[in-house]
């Protein structure tokens, strides 16, 4: 198992790049896009697909690689995986959040971002520098 | 070009697999890999259902905050699919009471 380690480190880390970059992404399409114009709904309906194939696809490997890093490295019972654990757990909540609101705004353009929506972008990158720092220091 | 209503049943859609796939992983770890280990000694079942039966729970909560916020769940709905996920078999009549739901909105 352990040749496998650095390539599903590999595949866990690109996955995260991309679902970071895919939420990232969304929360600035709920600040700047104006879903009422034709423009807007162009760029949504293409948001929404990329947003479920990519972005959806990253975080099931995102989940399925990092807990076999997680069984492989017996790290289940340290402090900061836990923290680490429960944030990626919001990171989800986030994200399903955003890909259920720009599914509506693409189909319903009167519907208006709440004020969560247009700040979740900024909310993800908190979010995932507290994780990097949790998995980079282990502070406990 | 898809309309509202149909984006809404298919999203019930996906959220109805989301919920069997929940109770079937569910059911084969509570009444079948346990009792296999507790009765036979046999603990292979347990250790492969539990991750799996984990990410099917990881994902019946990301399809039921995804639902949420395209079709929205009323505070009684959000108890019932919550508390389905953690009793055995209750999955599947959320499947039932979804499909009611996703019935009605074609009916529409």
């Amino acid at each position: 198992m352990a040749d496998y380690y650095t390539w599903i480190k590999a595949v866990h880390l690109i996955s995260v790049l991309i679902l970071v970059a895919g939420m990232v992404l969304n929360g600035f399409l709920f600040r700047n896009v104006v879903a009422s114009s034709p423009e807007g709904q162009r760029i949504l309906a293409a948001a929404v697909a990329f947003n479920r194939f990519f972005v959806g696809t990253a975080l099931l490997l995102v989940w399925v690689a990092g807990l076999t890093l997680v069984w492989i490295l017996g790290a289940h019972k340290e402090g900061w995986f836990m923290a680490k654990f429960v944030i990626v757990f919001i990171l989800s909540g986030i994200h399903g959040a955003q890909t259920g609101r720009l599914a509506k705004m693409a189909k319903s353009p009167d519907v208006t971002p709440s004020a969560f929506m247009v700040n979740s972008g900024a909310i993800t990158l908190v979010l995932v520098a507290f994780a990097v720092c949790l998995v980079a220091i282990k502070p406990f | 070009m898809t309309t509202d209503r149909e984006d809404d049943r298919r999203q019930l859609n996906r959220m109805r697999i989301a919920s069997i796939l929940e109770a079937t992983t569910l059911a084969i770890l509570v009444f079948v890999a346990v009792p296999l280990k507790h009765a036979f000694g046999m603990p292979q079942l347990v250790s492969a259902m539990g991750p799996i039966h984990g990410l099917a729970f990881l994902f019946y909560i990301w399809m039921l905050i995804q639902t949420h916020f395209q079709i929205g769940w009323t505070g009684r709905e959000w108890l019932r699919m919550v508390a389905c996920a953690f009793i055995p078999l209750a999955g599947f009549i959320n499947e039932r009471l979804l499909k009611r739901r996703q019935d009605a909105l074609a009916a529409a």
